[in-house]
């Protein structure tokens, strides 16, 4: 007499699952394995980008460009962009480099100073200088589109002398991107 | 003619296998799910990533010590390897500041970089070659 067949189906019908997924286990995943190492990756490169900021003084200001543009050549997906800002008496420069592989164009509205606002259209791998005057301490905004919508980058600093950077950079793998922001005082 | 007997006779059969095919059936989908659970919690590690991942904690941790920046930027190979020794066997490595020429053998490679040292800045690159035993 043929055995009628009762939950062995289910059984089946796991094995067989267990089979399928194991074998295309990794394809179900958006963000390959290396992710993480790139993550450590970016760590070190903030880190130096900060222990750079650190030594970029006024005659020193093409530091971060070429530190940006050594990452470029050396490390796939990286993109960045950064504000150095020197004051002096009173008055400050504001250095903006692109290193977003697209060019930007924007404008750089600062609080208290003269001019109140710049316009700016820096070029990929290009620095762009603008002058302000004023004292005390200062909020800019830099607000910039690199042919997407428009992003909103906003610090402050005091005109006493000091430098201060805003950095933004990333790593860009696959559909993932990874990124840091920062500011940092030298004093 | 069906007894009264054989009534309460077939209802407990068919109920008892009833029963069984529900727990049949919730076996399976417990099964099912603590698979998917399983092979979805986290993407998926390779023994390399770790490798990478722990050669990079290796070396931040030597960078923060500074003995290992000072030699890199003294170019003296010697102190960089005395460096090195500490954390990595089997492995071979490069300084460089703009083309590496690399190794033709087949390694796991650990990029670390760094800017400058003191007041100096000028940017180098240290790949350690991370062989396996």
């Amino acid at each position: 007499m043929k055995r009628k067949s009762k939950g062995q189906i289910f059984v089946v019908g796991v094995v067989l699952l267990v089979v399928i997924l194991a074998l295309f286990r990794e394809s179900f995943f958006v963000n390959p394995p290396s992710t993480m190492t790139s993550d450590d990756l970016l760590d070190n490169i903030e880190k130096e980008f900060r222990y750079t900021a650190g030594i970029s003084h006024k005659a020193q200001a093409d530091r971060l460009s070429n530190l940006s543009s050594f990452f470029r050549s050396n490390v796939d997906g990286f993109e960045g962009l950064y504000m150095i800002v020197f004051t002096e008496a009173a008055e400050y420069t504001v250095h903006t480099g692109n290193f977003l592989r697209a060019k930007i164009d924007g404008e750089i509205d600062v609080s208290g100073s003269s001019p109140s606002s710049e316009t700016i259209s820096v070029a990929d791998g290009s620095v762009q200088i603008e002058n302000f005057d004023a004292t005390g301490n200062v909020t800019l905004e830099l607000t910039y589109t690199a042919g997407g919508p428009d992003i909103s980058e906003e610090f402050n600093f005091d005109t006493d002398g000091h430098t201060t950077v805003f950095y933004d950079i990333a790593i860009k793998e696959n559909d993932k991107v990874m990124r840091r922001k920062g500011t940092v005082l030298i004093v | 003619m069906i007894t009264s007997n054989q009534v309460a006779s077939n209802s407990a059969k068919f109920g008892k296998k009833g029963i069984t095919y529900t727990i049949e059936a919730i076996i399976a989908i417990g099964l099912l799910a603590a698979i998917v659970l399983f092979l979805f919690q986290s993407p998926p590690e390779t023994s390399l990533d770790l490798e990478k991942q722990n050669a990079y904690f290796a070396l931040s941790a030597l960078d923060a010590d500074g003995a290992l920046r000072e030699a890199v930027f003294n170019g003296s190979t010697a102190a960089v390897k005395a460096e090195l020794d500490k954390y990595f066997q089997n492995y071979d490595f490069e300084l460089c500041s703009d083309v590496c020429f690399g190794t033709t053998v087949q390694a796991q490679i650990v990029e670390y970089y760094m800017s400058g040292w003191k007041e100096s800045y000028n940017p180098k690159k240290l790949r350690v070659f991370l062989f396996r035993p």
